[in-house]
């Protein structure tokens, strides 16, 4: 848990492909392009009413950088 | 007759009651909306790049990494209680028969900090080759 003040941001997060990511994975995703490489998360926070909020993205590996894909958010009211 | 005049008037006075907790109600929401914490993704990072440099098969290999952090852009603090992420390296020929490669190219948003990305509006599924990780 970490609280993120306003206009703040919070510690680094670090993601790390699991395994072995190799010269032919790369080649799948270059042209001509037979693979799709994502990045995607999710967070849940709380706000200051006691919703929840729940943000959830997705980049795709175009060109050799992210581009975002899917960005939603949806809350949920206070529990009682 | 008397009657009827005043049931008239009663279920109007009701309805406008209504009608103002109604709106009473909106407002308190959109007070809520405008002081609520903001979270977005910001300052992507990644060996992503380097990757797709990669000349030959000899060429040493860098576990491939995003690093990135969430930065609180609404008028209250928000209390991050996890964050879940992953890779997915998927090929086209998994990928759902409506969904390809250059239907992504033009109707993706880049990414702009501070700013809600569209979905393209295709309904994707898959996942993934790595699970998520931490």
């Amino acid at each position: 848990m970490e609280i993120v003040g306003v206009g703040e941001q919070s510690l680094p997060i670090r993601c790390e492909y699991y395994g072995s990511f190799t010269f032919g994975d790369v080649k799948s995703i270059i042209t001509p392009a037979d693979a799709v490489l994502t990045f995607y998360g999710s967070t849940n926070f709380l706000d200051s009413f006691g919703r929840k909020h729940h943000l959830q993205w997705e980049f795709i590996a175009f060109a050799d950088r992210w581009q975002l894909n899917d960005y939603r958010e949806t809350r949920e009211p206070p529990s009682a | 007759m008397v009657s009827a005049f005043q049931i008239f008037f009663l279920i109007r006075a009701d309805k406008t009651a209504r009608t103002t907790a109604d709106a009473a109600k909106l407002n308190a929401q959109a007070l809520i909306d405008a002081e609520s914490a903001k979270v977005d993704v910001v300052a992507l990072e990644s060996n992503i790049r380097e990757l797709f440099h990669t000349k030959t098969e000899t060429d040493r290999l860098d576990p491939l990494w995003v690093q990135y952090r969430l930065k609180n852009y609404g008028k209250s603090p928000a209390l991050i209680r996890n964050v879940l992420h992953g890779f997915s390296l998927t090929p086209l020929k998994e990928l759902p028969p409506d969904v390809s490669l250059s239907n992504l190219t033009t109707t993706i948003t880049p990414f702009q900090v501070g700013q809600l990305g569209q979905s393209n509006g295709n309904s994707w599924s898959w996942r993934t080759k790595s699970p998520y990780t931490m």
